[in-house]
């Protein structure tokens, strides 16, 4: 019976930390056969029949048909806790969270190890915002598995995204103690030390994090901007270089690293890298923005206009854009243009635009 | 062979043609055997422009055409590069000035002392710092040891040099434009004065169509006269000459235009005195005879340059008199109510007057920053424009506005709009219509920093990035920190303009800041409210009720314009007006001290008409309770009623009711219009 339960949640745990969202069901048919199994030894050919097809249908991807499937395993034997979890798993695909949370709980409320049904459970409530009713959730599943990192790492997340830094800081250390090579988790724990303002510390986890993991874009990412933050300017373009050679198509580590050439005034540097994350994504509007505020500096302010009507085109809501247009209009002497730009980047909450509006249009 | 013979031919002739060259070439006869005749007249042209040359700077001007002749006949003579130097330094075309002395010193390297003063003086208008440095220490070391005022005065200019190479590395950020030739011509134009909103300009200048067309031996110029502009439609109208009485046949000038524009100073030549100012006021669209300002301020010295505080109490001004601190400094006056007339003359002190000139003086409209010329301080050369700022005890010490501002040359008559984002000021730089020509600067501020966005995927197992926190760059707001209130007095019901006699109160002390007329013409007036006080203006007409306004301009308001229109109704029964300078506290029917003035103008409205009656009404706005509102405006209309008593009315003639929320005049849904419901009337029940 451990072993079958040990099979069965095998796919569950094989669920990667970078997909806590997503469920996966990779078991194959010869071992869901021994399911119908109880612990009499009796097997029920038609729930094994049930489920078994449930498990084929999904694998084939006809999730629909595999639920069917499930709930005829579920109806013959109301009390078969996989039948509910792998129905979950259909239904949740298909995007019926409220049926997918009902049998996941279903299933933790049935099994002798419930964890992984409560974290189930809790990732659909913080899918849907609902990061208390997570979080309650999460704590029963540790209580129910308390070696498993994962429960700790997700609970960080909740925690860092309620902006509770020093909740998520706890959890991540959890988890970190009990995977220490977790290289996500030196990266979490590294941007709650950011958010609190510990560059040095977050500076410190990020490095572990590419140490854990050497090819982890994100993390060297992280490591670069608070190497920028920390006026390390020169290390930040090392750092986000080292993301770009792992991830040379990402849009976000190149325009991060332009920034950082920006601050080093090294003004082509920043449009080379601007101009390849536009490339790579043409609805990047950040990194129009970030063009136009570097032609700016380069006083070139017809081209700035015109990299700021691009952002402001994919993003009407972007103030820093209006922003930025406003003072490179000021610059061609477009005075009404510019005034026009920093009353609508005001609008927008832009608080430098109040006292530009204030000190050149009012 | 023969190739190189033809190399070091062609190389000799280029040796011998740069010794001709290099060699002075006297304008004597021997010379020039060759060409009698084209000597002969440059011989003449050399006279002709001798003749210009020794009647001084003005007339170098003159003097260049014949030089020129005389220099393209023979241009390696030292004396006439020399002249023609000197020529075109005191025209102000530094690169010909500095071409031409360099051939003269490199013809003649023991030409006259004087030529390293007029290299480094042009190098310095050239802004070649450097160049300007080396030629004054030639210049100094060839000084006798004894001549102490010859050393101080090279010293000062390459200081004056240091500071010019530190100032133009760093360039304050503005634009720069000729006003256009509405205004500027080939002639002088110079002296701007300008009324606080900028709608009205009166400047100088010395074209053919002054009154008399006549042309001033002295300085070789057309008299001066002053012209005025108006900007309508986004652009100054075509200047005129402003006329007479105001100008004459000599030389009329103008110097300060009140923030309203209804009052002119000017500066009226006078043999006798060697000029003095004079002040005009305008009245049904046209300015008066001028008279002579104060005989405190106006001396046997040469006064030439005024500026009147916005709460018209002071006036500075700048003279030569001789117990300044040296040559022209300022010095200021006091309104005295009692003669009515500027006090005496007060020195403004060391802070500002230096040991060297100091001219243009302006006080800005917020009556505490002072903006004047001095040779002194840290200037770049010449003339440069300063700002201090009255700190309640004193002046802070001049800081120069840098360049472009200021210049290595003169750099005089700068004054500021009330906003301080606009400055007009005349110079003679390249570019514009010829001589003299105005300029506005627009004040960019500093550079305006553009903000940056990056993104992180701080958790690593989220998918989507989070958008970095952006710190925005800390603008600091440098507008002025007063108020323009500007608007027109009509009648309400025929809607003519009104020659209303204004006053304007610091509610707070109750005293009487200034008083003013507006435009009989137009019924326009304009006055601005230096921010962190509680201001009352009180405007009467004769036969009119009269009409309050309140401004209460926090002390860190920024700049901003009100423009109103008043309309006066006449004293008829049934006619009401708002008290707006009645104030009680939240909740509380005890009239603040600030109401003061208001009180004592209704009595004096009621004893001016003893007939009438009236009724005093308190308003509410629509929040609390409709029986508490009612309640509390009769209290506070009552109040208003026992000060009047208090202060000689009879009650008869007194009624007072409230009406709480029952009379709104605007939305009770927005707290602007709230603020307009809270209010006590006056309202005329019989006459």
């Amino acid at each position: 019976m451990r072993l079958l339960t040990l099979l069965t949640f095998l796919f569950a745990t094989s669920i990667s930390f970078a997909q806590t969202d997503t469920l996966q069901l990779s078991e194959d048919l010869e071992v869901v056969k021994a399911l119908g199994v109880d612990s009499l030894g009796y097997i029920d050919p038609d729930v094994l029949k049930a489920y078994n097809s449930g498990v084929a249908l999904l694998a084939e991807g006809k999730t629909q048909e595999s639920i069917t499937a499930f709930s005829e395993a579920i109806s013959l034997k109301p009390d078969f806790p996989k039948a509910y979890f792998n129905r979950a798993v259909a239904e949740k695909q298909l995007g019926k969270s409220k049926e997918a949370y009902a049998d996941f709980i279903t299933f933790a409320e049935l099994d002798s190890v419930p964890a992984e049904g409560y974290f189930q459970a809790a990732i659909i409530e913080f899918e849907t915002l609902r990061y208390n009713e997570s979080l309650a959730l999460l704590e029963l599943a540790i209580n129910s598995d308390n070696s498993d990192g994962r429960y700790n790492y997700q609970k960080g997340v909740i925690d860092f995204l309620m902006a509770d830094y020093d909740g998520a800081i706890e959890e991540y250390t959890l988890t970190i103690q009990k995977s220490p090579d977790n290289a996500y988790a030196l990266n979490d724990r590294a941007s709650c030390k950011k958010e609190k303002g510990d560059l040095e510390g977050a500076i410190n986890d990020y490095k572990k994090a590419v140490e854990a993991d050497p090819n982890f874009g994100i993390a060297w990412n992280n490591l670069g901007s608070a190497l920028r933050d920390y006026d390390s300017l020169d290390d930040a373009i090392e750092a986000y270089s080292q993301a770009i050679m792992f991830e040379p198509e990402n849009e976000i580590y190149l325009n991060n690293r332009g920034y950082t050439y920006f601050l080093l005034e090294e003004y082509s540097s920043a449009m080379a890298d601007f101009d390849l994350a536009t490339s790579i994504d043409e609805d990047y509007a950040y990194a129009y923005n970030n063009k136009s505020a570097t032609l700016i500096k380069m006083q070139e302010y017809t081209d700035a206009i015109t990299e700021a009507n691009i952002a402001i085109e994919l993003n009407p809501d972007y103030g820093y854009a209006y922003l930025n247009r406003g003072i490179a209009k000021e610059m061609i002497r477009d005075k009404k243009g510019a005034c026009s730009d920093w009353s609508k980047a005001e609008e927008l909450g832009v608080q430098s635009a109040s006292a530009h509006l204030s000190n050149t249009c009012n | 062979m023969k190739k190189l013979h033809n190399y070091f031919g062609t190389i000799l002739l280029l040796f011998l043609c740069n010794s001709i060259l290099a060699q002075n070439i006297p304008f004597e006869k021997e010379y020039f055997k060759l060409d009698r005749e084209g000597y002969k007249i440059a011989q003449n042209n050399l006279e002709d422009g001798d003749e210009f040359f020794e009647k001084g700077e003005y007339y170098m001007k003159n003097a260049i055409p014949f030089y020129e002749k005389a220099n393209s006949f023979n241009p390696n003579n030292d004396e006439l590069n020399y002249k023609l130097g000197v020529c075109y330094f005191y025209t102000r075309q530094n690169e010909k000035a500095i071409k031409h002395l360099e051939k003269a010193k490199s013809l003649n390297p023991l030409f006259g002392q004087d030529i390293n003063m007029y290299l480094g003086k042009s190098y310095q208008r050239n802004f070649e710092w450097d160049n300007a440095i080396v030629a004054y220490e030639y210049y100094m070391a060839n000084l006798l040891p004894e001549d102490a005022a010859g050393v101080k005065m090279v010293k000062k200019y390459i200081t004056e040099c240091k500071n010019g190479k530190q100032m133009s590395s760093e360039p304050i950020r503005v634009w720069v434009d000729n006003l256009g030739p509405n205004i500027n011509t080939e002639y002088h134009e110079y002296g701007v004065a300008i009324n606080a909103d900028a709608t009205l300009m009166m400047f100088t200048s010395r074209r053919p169509e002054n009154i008399g067309q006549l042309i001033d031996p002295a300085t070789n110029d057309y008299f001066e006269d002053i012209y005025y502009t108006e900007y309508i439609n986004d652009e100054w109208t075509l200047a005129k000459n402003i006329g007479e009485p105001i100008n004459d046949q000599g030389h009329n000038a103008s110097i300060a235009l009140s923030n309203d524009g209804m009052e002119l100073i000017l500066f009226k030549g006078n043999e006798r005195t060697l000029g003095d100012l004079y002040v005009t006021n305008k009245y049904s669209g046209d300015y008066e005879s001028a008279g002579s300002l104060s005989k405190y301020i106006n001396s046997k010295y040469h006064e030439s340059s005024a500026s009147i505080a916005p709460d018209r109490r002071k006036i500075y001004f700048v003279s030569d008199r001789p117990e300044g601190y040296g040559g022209r400094d300022i010095y200021v006056s006091q309104w005295d109510e009692r003669k009515e007339e500027f006090g005496p003359a007060i020195n403004i002190g060391p802070t500002i007057n230096t040991e060297y000139d100091e001219e243009g003086v302006f006080i800005h409209p917020d009556g505490k920053t002072l903006y004047f010329s001095s040779q002194g301080h840290n200037t770049m050369g010449d003339y440069d424009i300063f700002m201090s700022t009255w700190d309640g005890n004193s002046w802070t010490r001049p800081e120069n506005l840098g360049f472009p501002v200021n210049s290595p040359d003169i750099d005089v008559f700068f004054l500021v709009s009330a906003n301080k984002r606009y400055g007009y000021f005349t110079s003679e730089k390249e570019g514009g219509y010829g001589l003299r020509d105005i300029y506005q600067i627009e004040f960019l501020g500093k550079e305006k920093e553009p903000v940056l966005n990056s993104e992180d995927n701080l958790i690593a197992a989220l998918a989507s990035p989070l958008n970095n926190v952006i710190i925005e760059p800390t603008v600091e707001i440098t507008t002025s920190k007063l108020a323009l209130v500007k608007g027109v007095v009509l009648d309400e019901t025929s809607n003519q303009p009104l020659v209303a006699q204004m006053e304007l109160v610091d509610n707070g002390t109750g005293q009487v800041l200034a008083t003013f007329d507006s435009d009989a013409a137009s019924g326009k007036f304009l006055v601005s409210l230096p921010s962190g006080k509680n201001y009352g203006i009180a405007v009467n007409v004769e036969g009119y009720l009269f009409h309050s306004e309140n401004f209460l301009i926090p002390e860190e308001t920024s700049y901003r314009e009100y423009d109103l229109a008043i309309l006066m109704k006449k004293i008829e029964v049934g006619k009401k007006i708002i008290l707006r300078n009645i104030f009680f506290d939240t909740n509380s029917s005890v009239l603040r001290p600030e109401s003061k003035t208001e009180i004592a103008r209704i009595a004096e409205i009621l004893n001016d008409n003893p007939a009438i009656r009236v009724e005093i009404s308190g308003h509410t706005d629509s929040q609390g309770e409709d029986k508490y509102n009612q309640w509390l405006s009769e209290k506070r209309a009552k109040s208003v009623v026992d000060a009047l008593i208090e202060s000689g009315i009879d009650p008869a003639r007194l009624e007072y009711v409230g009406y709480g929320e029952l009379d709104p005049i605007e939305s009770n849904l927005t707290e602007e219009g709230r603020q307009e419901n809270r209010r006590t009337e006056f309202k005329i029940l019989s006459k």
